[in-house]
């Protein structure tokens, strides 16, 4: 009788835990499975971002009165991810197609639904796609060309009407980043950019 | 309680107030024109303003130093304390507006985008980078498209059935 207490603390505590539980394998399935970002080796980046929830709504809200397009998309976004390298050795060329390969591999494995393939000499570019109930959920993109290389990964509603608006009239932005220059929250070890 | 004038009791709890001028206007029209038909109450009026005219003529003597000191001390530490609390709050004061001016100019360049915070503006830089790599994709897929379309393992069936029609038409 005086342990009478625990079964209703057992059962707060599931009810608790049970929602946490069942969220994560939803949440983690927009997530990369490990090692994607490995397609670019660390020492060959020239740009690394790692952008998440409460960075991405300051941009969304600063960019609200000028470009509320581009904020809107922004606010759909939870993560953004990018490792890129400019300028690549030559040599380096055949690592980075062997990676960029591997990446897709492991993307098919987990489910992403790859949209894109071209594959011409020494380049590839990748698009795959993470749906959830017929919405884009997740994007995440691979490329090797002759110069440059990337893995760019969008996590939250991507919306490719507004996406591809967008996008058109975008050129790279010189940011003057160092390498490791993300902005938010360290990444987890296992899918850092 | 709202003043009766025709009520004396009224009146008397009245007279001190109006005496020193501390009554309503209104309420002093009232208490006159009340004392103007009622000598009880104009009588005690005049009383009033007898004593206090008598205690204003009354000669004033210096305090002795044991009395002043002390009093003048203990009204001189209230004046500082006044003082103190009077520079809190005003110090307080000031930081409550500074902080809703620092918290205004912040929403102001956060909403108008005039000077966005360099955290801010670092990170819609590489939104726009992110976004431009995923530009560059697409119109490097649709050229490919373009390309396979017209010229690849698509457009060459078409054209060559198109001129296998026109040979035939040309033959008839």
């Amino acid at each position: 009788m005086a342990r009478a207490w625990v079964l209703p603390v057992l059962a707060v505590a599931w009810l608790v835990a049970a929602p946490t539980s069942a969220q994560e394998p939803r949440s983690g399935s927009r997530e990369l499975p490990p090692g994607v970002f490995d397609a670019i080796p660390q020492d060959a980046a020239t740009v690394e971002i790692n952008l998440s929830g409460a960075m991405l709504r300051l941009v969304a809200a600063a960019a609200e009165v000028e470009e509320p397009e581009f904020a809107a998309l922004v606010r759909g976004l939870e993560r953004v991810q990018v490792r890129f390298a400019e300028d690549v050795d030559p040599e380096l060329g055949p690592t980075l197609l062997e990676g960029v390969e591997l990446a897709a591999e492991s993307l098919r494995r987990a489910g992403w639904t790859q949209q894109v393939s071209i594959r011409e000499g020494s380049e590839r570019v990748m698009v795959f796609g993470r749906e959830e109930a017929g919405r884009l959920t997740g994007l995440t993109i691979l490329f090797v060309e002759e110069s440059e290389a990337g893995v760019v990964h969008l996590v939250g509603e991507v919306d490719p009407d507004r996406l591809g608006v967008l996008t058109q009239g975008l050129a790279l932005p010189d940011l003057g980043l160092d390498v490791g220059g993300g902005s938010d929250v360290e990444p987890d070890p296992e899918d850092r950019p | 309680m709202p003043f009766d004038e025709t009520n004396c009791d009224q009146v008397d709890e009245r007279v001190e107030a109006w005496l020193d001028g501390e009554l309503p206007a209104e309420e002093a029209a009232r208490l006159e024109r009340h004392a103007d038909g009622c000598p009880r109450c104009a009588d005690a009026m005049a009383w009033a303003r007898t004593v206090r005219d008598e205690l204003r003529s009354l000669p004033t003597y210096p305090a002795p130093p044991r009395v002043a000191r002390p009093a003048l001390a203990a009204a001189r530490a209230t004046a500082s304390d006044n003082r103190r609390r009077l520079g809190r709050l005003r110090a307080l004061a000031a930081a409550a507006v500074l902080v809703v001016l620092l918290a205004t100019a912040l929403l102001v360049s956060g909403l108008g985008r005039e000077v966005p915070a360099p955290e801010v503006a670092r990170a819609e830089a590489e939104v726009r980078l992110a976004l431009a790599l995923v530009g560059r994709v697409q119109r490097r897929t649709a050229a490919e498209v373009r390309r396979e379309v017209l010229t690849g393992g698509v457009g060459d069936p078409l054209r060559a059935a198109s001129e296998a029609m026109t040979a035939k038409g040309d033959e008839r």
